[in-house]
């Protein structure tokens, strides 16, 4: 059997991995069009901010690929994908065939149409390179305008502002920073931990041009109200989109990403697909949509490999969810975390600690957590189990004694170590 | 098949609350047998008590079988060794994904660290250090084949008493 995995990144080894622990004849090639080998993707702000060296940036040992038995090839761009044929374009036209085919390409940054968005000093934020980028370019800078006050940009931001002498400011669209995944409570207490740390943020406003001088190099940007700022460096961090350019023709079938069914199969039997490129499962909403984080990523991974192996796992779903310790502060979001009017919610408030749970009817299906963020996990899968709770239980919950919970739920639920628990 | 470097350790370490009298004697020696690993504040243990309605609940790390750990660890560096879920702290940033998922609450952040640190089997121990110093045989070592049953046979006995609690996930 010939496996061939594009994209060497969460999704694509936990595949590689799954099918090695299967099929160990098999052929498993892993392509990638980056210039290094896996490596933790968001582990670049913490490069870039100087906190990790190089050496420490690598997900996998260096006997990783020998040990598993796979045929990695970086600086591999896929062009196109001839799943009638069962092979891939390779960028010099040369072809691989496969007999199981995963794609696991991820994101690609998102940069909208703006003028001036080719000038010299304005970067994305999603790969080892552009942090390299970035560092090369950093020793003119004295102001960054930095794009996008959610996930990404703020982990740009964060590592920007540890640069002796820059100053930088977030430029977001929405009212709020992390709009998508915090409340107005939850991100103010953010934004003014931001603003403390000396990092400027502007809301509701967006970049409509960059303007370069006569260098090329970027001189400043024009907000749609009208103001300018100068700077000398511009990170867009809208967010990413799904990578399936070389899917397109192929016959596999697209909506906003991936369509797979639970087993990550596309509609072609012989592709699958994970992470950041498929609309998988979303437990909280009952339908199939784009969950770009990591974990996420790797489950869909784990599933997908084991299927392509002949092993029928099922995708159980996952839920929105983030952990992000930036501006010093910890913050993780589980789930819906937004109000809506058929969701109760419930918000408690220590010193500098925020927490907020949403109950759909006698179901946990969001919680915000800001300061202490000790044993989140028990209420992630709290949430991911969709069980009713009943009252004292929620009350529990919402007191945050939810360590008590797991332990019982250690005694009583204590995950034995069977087949058919092969994810959670 | 065995991928770990060093091969299967064969052994995990199961909890019987019935039997915890709540000494600490375990809390104590895994400060001990941890602390070279804390350099900016005093060693925590990775083995707590919980006091629930007059019962003693001794909370490790389970070592689940796909843990959610190891798939959330942005870094790599929570990792399967052998059989068990250990943690390379030379790699480890803080970042708190793994505690987002681990059921158990069994990781800790240690925040002038930046680590997030949890039970890793104590591995160059024949014996674990907490297993050898509980009395009561609360704790113990078993293979990990055995661990599968022990733990069901656990579950079994333990359900009249779980009573209400069946929230969270299954590890
Ligand atoms: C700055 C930053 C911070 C983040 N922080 C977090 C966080 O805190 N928590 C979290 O859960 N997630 C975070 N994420 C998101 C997380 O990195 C992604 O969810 C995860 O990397 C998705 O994994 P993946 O395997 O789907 O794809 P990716 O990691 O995107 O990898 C896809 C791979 O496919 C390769 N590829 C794409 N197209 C081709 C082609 N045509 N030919 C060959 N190879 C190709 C790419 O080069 C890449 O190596 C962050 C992302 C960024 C950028
Ligand atoms: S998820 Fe928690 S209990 Fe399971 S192996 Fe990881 S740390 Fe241990
Ligand atoms: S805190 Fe450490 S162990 Fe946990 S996910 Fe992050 S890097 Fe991995």
């Amino acid at each position: 059997m010939r496996y061939l995995v594009i994209g060497n990144s969460y999704g694509g080894l936990a595949a590689a991995e799954a099918i090695r622990k299967r099929d160990e004849e098999g052929e498993i090639t892993v392509l990638s069009n980056e210039n290094h080998e896996a490596y933790g993707r968001p582990l670049i702000s913490y490069y870039l901010g100087g906190e990790v060296s190089s050496a420490r940036m690598y997900y996998r040992p260096p006997s990783f690929y020998r040990r598993y038995r796979i045929d990695v090839r970086i600086n591999s761009a896929v062009r196109k994908v001839l799943a009638q044929e069962h092979a891939v374009v390779l960028a010099d036209d040369s072809q691989l065939s496969y007999d199981r085919l995963l794609v696991a390409t991820g994101g690609q940054p998102f940069v909208p149409p703006m003028k001036g968005a080719n000038a010299r000093g304005v970067f994305t934020f999603t790969t080892w390179k552009d942090a390299d980028d970035i560092k090369a370019w950093l020793p003119k800078v004295k102001d960054v305008i930095v794009i996008g006050g959610g996930l990404i940009g703020l982990s740009a931001a964060d590592a920007l502002r540890h640069q002796g002498g820059v100053r930088v400011t977030i430029v977001e669209m929405l009212p709020r920073v992390l709009g998508l995944a915090l409340d107005e409570d939850g991100s103010s207490i953010l934004q003014d931990r931001i603003e403390e740390l000396g990092t400027r943020v502007v809301t509701e406003d967006s970049v409509v041009e960059i303007v370069a001088d006569q260098q090329g190099a970027v001189n400043r940007v024009v907000l749609k109200s009208g103001a300018e700022l100068l700077c000398q460096m511009v990170v867009i961090a809208i967010g990413v989109r799904p990578a399936v350019e070389i899917l397109k023709d192929s016959g596999i079938r697209i909506n906003r990403g991936v369509a797979v069914d639970e087993h990550m199969q596309t509609n072609l039997p012989d592709v699958y697909a994970a992470g950041d490129v498929v609309e998988a499962r979303d437990i909280i909403n009952e339908d199939n949509r784009i969950i770009a984080i990591l974990p996420v990523a790797y489950e869909h991974g784990v599933i997908a490999g084991a299927n392509m192996s002949g092993d029928p796992l099922r995708y159980p779903g996952g839920i929105a969810m983030n952990s992000m310790p930036k501006f010093e502060m910890s913050v993780m979001t589980m789930g819906l975390t937004l109000d809506q009017p058929d969701l109760e919610a419930v918000r408690r408030f220590h010193g500098t600690n925020y927490r907020k749970f949403l109950f759909r009817g006698d179901r946990l299906v969001g919680v915000i957590l800001i300061g202490d963020t000790s044993a989140g996990g028990i209420l992630t899968s709290i949430i991911k189990k969709q069980e009713l709770l009943d009252r004292v239980t929620k009350e529990r919950i919402i007191a945050g004694e939810y360590f008590s919970l797991a332990a019982e739920k250690k005694v009583a639920w204590s995950p034995a170590p069977e087949r058919t628990q092969e994810l959670r | 098949m065995e991928m770990g470097p060093m091969g299967s350790q064969g052994r995990d370490i199961v909890v019987d609350p019935s039997r915890c009298d709540g000494c600490g004697d375990c809390i104590e020696s895994c400060r001990e047998a941890v602390s070279s690993q804390h350099k900016k504040t005093d060693a925590l243990s990775r083995i707590w008590i919980h006091d629930i309605n007059d019962k003693r609940y001794p909370m490790v790390c389970h070592n689940c079988e796909q843990a959610p750990c190891v798939s959330a660890c942005m870094t790599g560096c929570r990792h399967r060794m052998g059989e068990f879920v250990t943690t390379d702290y030379e790699r480890c940033v803080g970042c708190s994904m793994c505690i987002m998922c681990c059921p158990f609450g069994a990781i800790q952040l240690v925040q002038e660290e930046r680590l997030a640190m949890k039970c890793d089997g104590c591995l160059s121990y024949e014996t674990a250090p907490c297993v050898k110093a509980c009395k009561t045989g609360a704790l113990r070592h078993v293979g990990f084949v055995e661990a599968s049953f022990e733990n069901r046979k656990l579950r079994a006995s333990s359900l009249a008493l779980a009573r209400l609690y069946k929230a969270g996930g299954d590890g």
